[in-house]
């Protein structure tokens, strides 16, 4: 079937593409203009028309996010809890804002199974999950050996097949491993007792292997001190010891704390702003704090471990799996909260003092900066300084001290924006048909109807389509197709399996490959590798 | 093996798809129970329950709930099977049937490795031990006062004992307070919920001062399999009900021998496909069952379906690795329970 977008603002940053136009589909993809008549027609005067969202960082599945379900059941007495929504919902509200494809990027291997069951289960978007390595035992004898690059990269492309990944995710290397043997702190060249590997190590490991397989996304790091006041002097040596290779830093508000100011907690987000510009092979997320009830998820156990004390309600699940596990901390952020404060700031100065929106990623790290849902009124701060200022003036007064925001009169454009959220994450994750709205790529495309209420805007997509199907109008879904799953198909040397088998059955009674998805439980689209 | 029937006849299983269907198309409130059954049939479950306003309940919610229940209201610090086997160098199994695979091995990961692992059985002592367990006889009854007790000593508050338990009690804190990494593994079946919660704290204390871990042991008939499922697909673990057009969940209201015995509910599919058990329910009852099942009574529908992991592929809840996993099954003559649920839901009248 032919169809034709009419008349809308076609905005496509990828082709440097910014003009009222039409936008042509046939069979799931974007065309040229064939020069025959289209079987439909949708009218996009005066709206905007961009291809749709892709969300990089979104903890939507898996045993931590459907631990978060189970331990909150009073958080869904009215309706759905938007921190931790069930598997039909989630899918169902990305469309609705005009998101198509969706990144969960926190799964260790061991739960990868149910985590591509609940990606299943999610309608309409694409998903894939980012795969945790780093603080697996087996890993650490390997480099606690001295293991050659080579065998490494064979363990993570044997981890990645048998999850179905699409990426490598690092979360807090080594602190897992290290809580384990009873450490409480775990920084940047801190050993882990007992196999004496660093953090650092751990992340130069992964990054090789990771350029050795050719898996288009960079190693997704969460650094290690999230949370703590002078964070980002770890922040920035985490930068440094990059030494220009790239990197992907996760939700960076958390580690944009300095210790200035009356009560040691300020924003250091400047500095931060300041590095991701200096360092081009450095990318990062927001990870965005919104005020309201939240739950925090994450496979940092040892950070996760130290904050059940601000659990909000009072209780906290920590999951002590293979590898990282993970930890469930309910938490509420409040507006008159002088910390929460500082940290709505300073996610907002890091969005808006990093120049290049080609680097620096929308998330709200949701659930644990704020749910998905608040991305509506998250866009309108950022295309708005008099919202901001109108939020600034609710905030505590020491904690708006601490900070640049108020002084920033940067107002992002809608180019930006695509930028930010299609073109930008699509590169990244090596998406190649996605992100952008030139022929051949995937008919992914949102409309939305420029408003007064930019929120709203952003809440309700005027139109959107997934393989070029009308999924959602004026807001409302209106099919609600199944999404696939995205994954690498790395090459690798077999011969690790038989090592990893080996331990498996050793610690564990049981084959490795028991913990695999089996082909055919969820067909996945395969993302290339680079040669 | 594959096998139909409508009220003790044997028929055609497209006839008794078309008779369950009508059962439960014409009931005002359809319990959807036992539910031992995998992932996929737990979704198929679920899209039925959600189409005729039914209510889903587990045959094992009891022991599910117990656990839940701890971890809900209070939290909880718990591990894996595995992670117990391979890493921890004390194990204290408390109440009945809290035993794990793998506690006799020996840890070959820190802290653990390079020396076997000590196992500590606290409470009734009529199952036979791990070999090399240490076992510390307590009643059922005298249960959750000891393990009060044994919390208290382990924080260092004094404690009113006849001597001779005193000691026994000091000695396993001093053990617990000396292990690097240990583990506390119970069964809910075996256990109330005040003593699981006692359980939790103490492991919340010994956190303060070295690594301690909760094994909770879930039920058999994949509950904590169904209950994963049911927490994506509904956000609650079981006894989950449609009926007023929305998903609710109330561990008391929705149970679903409580609702059949008060008249509540007009009809019941029952759902045992790993152990082929069948309720001694009167209403209505449409059975499917593992091949073998027993019926005291015949049942207005029954439809063999195949064992998840036996006779078909599926995904369940593995109790030694404390994961859900794949495992394969061969193509068998009974169909699985989610290609029956399906079915019936097709077979509804619109």
């Amino acid at each position: 079937m032919l169809m034709v977008i009419a008349g809308g603002r076609v905005i496509d940053p990828a082709h440097e593409r910014d003009a009222v136009g039409d936008l042509w589909i046939e069979d799931g993809r974007i065309v040229a203009p064939p020069g025959r008549a289209p079987d439909a027609r949708h009218d996009a005067a005066g709206a905007i028309v961009m291809a749709g969202g892709i969300d990089i960082h979104s903890h939507i599945a898996g045993w931590n996010v459907n631990t978060a379900r189970l331990l909150l059941p009073e958080q869904r007495r009215d309706g759905d809890f938007a921190a931790a929504p069930v598997a039909e919902h989630i899918g169902q509200l990305y469309a609705q804002m005009g998101f198509t494809t969706v990144v969960e990027p926190a799964i260790s291997p061991s739960v990868a199974l149910q985590a591509q069951l609940e990606l299943a289960a999610i309608p309409i978007i694409d998903k894939a999950i980012l795969l945790v390595l780093g603080n697996e035992d087996f890993l650490l004898d390997l480099l606690r050996g001295g293991a050659r690059g080579a065998v490494v990269a064979d363990y993570a492309g044997r981890m990645l097949t048998g999850a179905q990944a699409l990426g490598v995710k690092v979360i807090n290397p080594g602190a897992a491993a290290a809580f384990k043997l009873g450490a409480r702190r775990f920084g940047l060249d801190d050993l882990v007792p007992e196999w004496d590997v660093s953090s650092r190590a751990i992340i130069r490991a992964m990054q090789d292997a990771t350029d050795a397989l050719g898996i288009p996304h960079p190693v997704h790091l969460h650094c290690s001190n999230l949370g703590l006041p002078g964070n980002a002097e770890t922040a920035l040596a985490t930068i440094a010891a990059a030494e220009g290779r790239r990197l992907h830093l996760a939700h960076l508000q958390f580690y944009a704390y300095g210790t200035e100011g009356a009560r040691g907690f300020s924003s250091a987000a400047p500095r931060l702003a300041e590095a991701i510009a200096a360092n081009p092979a450095i990318t990062a997320d927001v990870g965005q704090v919104m005020f309201g009830q939240t739950v925090t998820v994450s496979s940092d156990v040892m950070r996760q471990f130290g904050a059940r004390g601000q659990a909000h309600p009072r209780k906290s699940v920590i999951w002590e799996g293979e590898g990282n596990g993970v930890g469930i901390v309910p938490y509420r952020y409040r507006r008159r909260n002088f910390f929460n404060a500082v940290q709505w700031a300073a996610g907002l100065e890091l969005f808006l003092l990093v120049p290049d929106s080609s680097r620096l990623f929308f998330t709200t790290d949701h659930p644990n900066g704020a749910p998905f849902t608040t991305y509506p009124e998250l866009f309108a701060l950022l295309m708005s300084r008099d919202l901001r200022a109108q939020w600034i003036a609710e905030l505590p007064e020491d904690a708006v001290a601490v900070t640049t925001l108020p002084a920033i009169a940067r107002e992002y454009s809608w180019a930006e924006i695509a930028t930010m959220t299609r073109a930008a994450p699509a590169r990244l994750l090596g998406l190649a048909d996605r992100g952008h709205l030139a022929p051949g790529a995937r008919a992914d495309v949102a409309v939305y109807r420029p408003q007064a209420d930019l929120a709203a805007m952003f809440r309700e997509a005027a139109l959107v389509f997934k393989d070029g199907a009308l999924v959602v109008r004026d807001g409302a879904v209106v099919a609600r197709p199944s999404g696939r799953v995205l994954a690498v198909s790395p090459g690798f040397d077999r011969a690790i399996e038989r090592r990893l088998d080996d331990f498996a059955n050793r610690a564990w009674g049981v084959a490795h490959s028991a913990f695999d998805v089996p082909a055919g439980i969820v067909p996945a689209e395969v993302v290339p590798c680079a040669a | 093996m594959n096998s139909a029937a409508i009220a003790g006849r044997a028929a055609p299983l497209e006839a008794a798809v078309a008779e369950a269907a009508r059962i439960l198309g014409a009931s005002r409130c359809a319990v959807l129970g036992g539910m031992a059954t995998d992932a996929a049939g737990a979704a198929a479950a679920v899209a039925l329950a959600r189409r005729i306003g039914g209510v889903i309940d587990h045959r094992h919610s009891v022991a599910l709930l117990r656990d839940l229940d701890v971890m809900r209201t209070a939290g909880w610090m718990v591990t894996t099977p595995t992670q117990a086997r391979a890493r921890a160098d004390l194990a204290l199994l408390v109440g009945a049937g809290a035993t794990w695979p793998g506690v006799e091995a020996e840890p070959v990961l820190p802290p653990g490795a390079g020396a076997a692992r000590r196992v500590i059985r606290l409470g009734p002592g009529r199952e036979a031990p791990p070999p090399g367990a240490n076992t510390i006889t307590a009643g059922a009854e005298e249960l959750l006062g000891l393990l009060g007790a044994l919390r208290a000593t382990v924080a260092g508050r004094p404690v009113r004992l006849p001597a001779a338990r005193l000691r026994v009690l000091t000695g396993l804190a001093e053990s617990l307070r000396a292990a690097r990494y240990g583990v506390i593994s119970w069964s809910a079946g075996a256990l109330d919920g005040l003593a699981i919660e006692m359980l939790c704290g103490l492991i919340d204390d010994l956190n303060a001062h070295t690594r301690f871990a909760g094994l909770p042991l879930p039920p058999p008939g994949n509950a904590a399999g169904v209950a994963q499922s049911l927490g994506w697909l509904t956000g609650f673990p079981v006894r989950v009900g449609f009926g007023r057009g929305k998903m609710e969940h109330d561990t008391w209201w929705l149970d679903a021998t409580r609702m059949i015995a008060a008249r509540e509910a007009d009809a019941a599919l029952w759902l045992d496909a790993i152990d082929g058990t069948v309720p001694d329910w009167t209403l209505p009852l449409i059975a499917l069952v593992a091949p073998g099942a027993h019926f005291a009574r015949s049942p207005a529908v029954a439809i063999t379906v195949g064992r998840p992991g036996i006779d078909h592929d599926a995904v369940i809840f593995d109790r030694a690795l404390g994961v859900l996993v794949a495992r394969s099954g061969s193509a068998a003559a009974a169909p699985a329970a989610a290609a029956v649920l399906g079915s019936i839901l097709a077979a509804l009248p619109c």
